[in-house]
């Protein structure tokens, strides 16, 4: 195939594309990239993700965020214990507890 | 030590709860994902026989990890690290031997910044063009596909006299532009099913300066089916006798809802010295989700020696489930005579698995 027809018929193709400009768009994975879809071990998303919460400005240094999850463990289980019916008399002797430091404080 | 386990937890709780109530917190996600290619591939050169274990070049064994974040209101930052891990390449397969090296390779190393302007990439990846002549919504993409070399590259063709050829790899291509490399790269937001890319970079160890342009069109037809589209150019500036090496070309597949599927490719290569060369691919195929299976042909003309070098295949493709793959297929390559030297077929089967992890 010679230049000119080449180019003519993928400038032909160009026009078609161009004109053809209907249907709703969907996302191509091309054939050599890894495709969007489910994963032995990570289920669904295929991704095994790990998702932060983080402030701007927040001095970032070694074990930064490991140390927001492990504070976010530990308020979970907080409320868990605090909602315990089978703790509810250690619950309000810590909340007594908590009413004498104050009182105590205030003298 | 009760009262004192208590408190520090309430602290916690407390000084979290502070965190996130004063506003503006981010969320940042990262992930690790992968995928595992293995397969058995037998070749016949007509002459000798031979067998190996390999990893499948047409979507090789690899791992990535990504992550954003929104960076400030409307644009999100983001990483893609991935990198290839590859023991028995099937593109350097040979009858005389089998490539037995294990290597990481680096395939991205990219940051982007995205947003309603589209999107912007900067470091090692693909150049806007890449996959170009590629489309193909058949589904035995991973068995056979328009980079027939990737499977048995390394074979060589026998001339009558039992004497070694050229290598499968080195006639056959698919000319799909420039592959991965260092560059800057701008995909533009869609408009509607059409979406445009560019991308200027440096290639190889001298550094060439390599521009690229693509249009694409991906549209879905309620009722009809699928249609993925590509069109590409590439200029690449070796220098000396070479010059500028130009490639132009373009892919187009489309699914229709029955299952029955065609895919085309075509891409013309030539630089300021002798190549010019052209490949030609089609695929006609059927798929049922879980089910696919393609016959395909393609020509290469005029690379590495005079004539073309032809092929054609067949392929299957089992999904039984989204993250695994079981395939085979079969593959006979072909060249003209050159000269004096006539040479025999090459029959290649392939029989393996792709496992997302």
């Amino acid at each position: 195939m010679n230049h000119v027809t080449c180019r003519a018929v993928l400038l032909s193709c160009l026009t078609v594309l161009l004109a053809a400009c209907a249907g709703d768009r969907f996302e191509y994975t091309p054939v050599g990239e890894m495709d969007d879809g489910p994963g032995m071990f990570t289920g669904e998303s295929g991704e095994a993700v790990f998702s932060l919460r983080r402030e701007p400005g927040t001095a970032s240094h070694d074990g930064g965020a490991e140390g927001d999850y492990e504070e976010f463990l530990e308020y979970s289980a907080f409320r868990e214990w605090q909602n315990d019916p089978e703790r509810a008399d250690e619950h309000r002797e810590f909340r007594l507890w908590q009413e004498w430091r104050e009182q105590r404080s205030e003298r | 030590m009760t009262i004192r386990c208590y408190t520090m937890t309430a602290g916690s709780a407390l000084g979290l709860a502070a965190m996130l109530a004063t506003g503006n917190a981010q969320a940042i996600e990262a992930s690790v994902s992968g995928q595992v290619n293995r397969a058995i591939v037998l070749a016949d050169d007509g002459e000798d026989t031979n067998s190996a274990f390999v990893d499948n070049q047409n979507s090789n064994s690899r791992f990535r990890f990504t992550g954003s974040a929104e960076m400030v209101p409307g644009i999100r930052a983001g990483i893609l690290a991935e990198f290839s891990m590859v023991t028995g390449s099937s593109s350097a397969f040979s009858i005389d031997g089998q490539d037995d090296g294990f290597g990481f390779g680096r395939r991205h190393m990219d940051a982007f910044f995205s947003g309603d302007f589209g999107t912007a990439r900067l470091g090692q990846g693909s150049g806007a063009a890449d996959g170009g002549v590629e489309v193909d919504l058949s589904g035995t993409s991973v068995v056979q596909w328009v980079g027939a070399s990737d499977i048995g590259g390394g074979v060589n063709f026998r001339d009558q006299d039992d004497e070694f050829g050229p290598t499968i790899g080195t006639v056959t291509n698919s000319f799909d532009f420039e592959s991965r490399y260092q560059r800057i790269r701008y995909d533009s937001p869609a408009f509607g099913p059409l979406s445009l890319a560019g991308s200027f970079g440096k290639k190889g160890g001298a550094g060439d300066d390599t521009t690229e342009l693509a249009l694409r069109y991906n549209a879905d037809f309620a009722g009809v089916g699928r249609l993925g589209a590509a069109l590409g150019y590439s200029n690449r500036s070796i220098g000396g006798d070479i010059g500028s090496v130009e490639t132009v070309g373009g892919s187009i597949s489309f699914l229709h809802d029955t299952g029955f599927n065609v895919t085309l490719s075509y891409a013309q290569i030539e630089d300021d010295n002798e190549l010019d060369a052209d490949n030609t691919y089609i695929k006609i195929g059927y798929t049922t989700g879980v089910h696919s299976v393609a016959l395909d042909y393609g020509v290469t003309s005029d690379l590495g020696a005079e004539g073309d070098s032809e092929w054609f295949g067949l392929g299957y493709v089992w999904r039984p489930i989204g993250w695994a793959e079981l395939y085979a297929g079969g593959k006979i390559h072909s060249h003209d005579d050159v000269g004096d030297q006539s040479f025999d077929d090459i029959t290649i089967v392939t029989t393996g698995t792709r496992l997302r992890f």
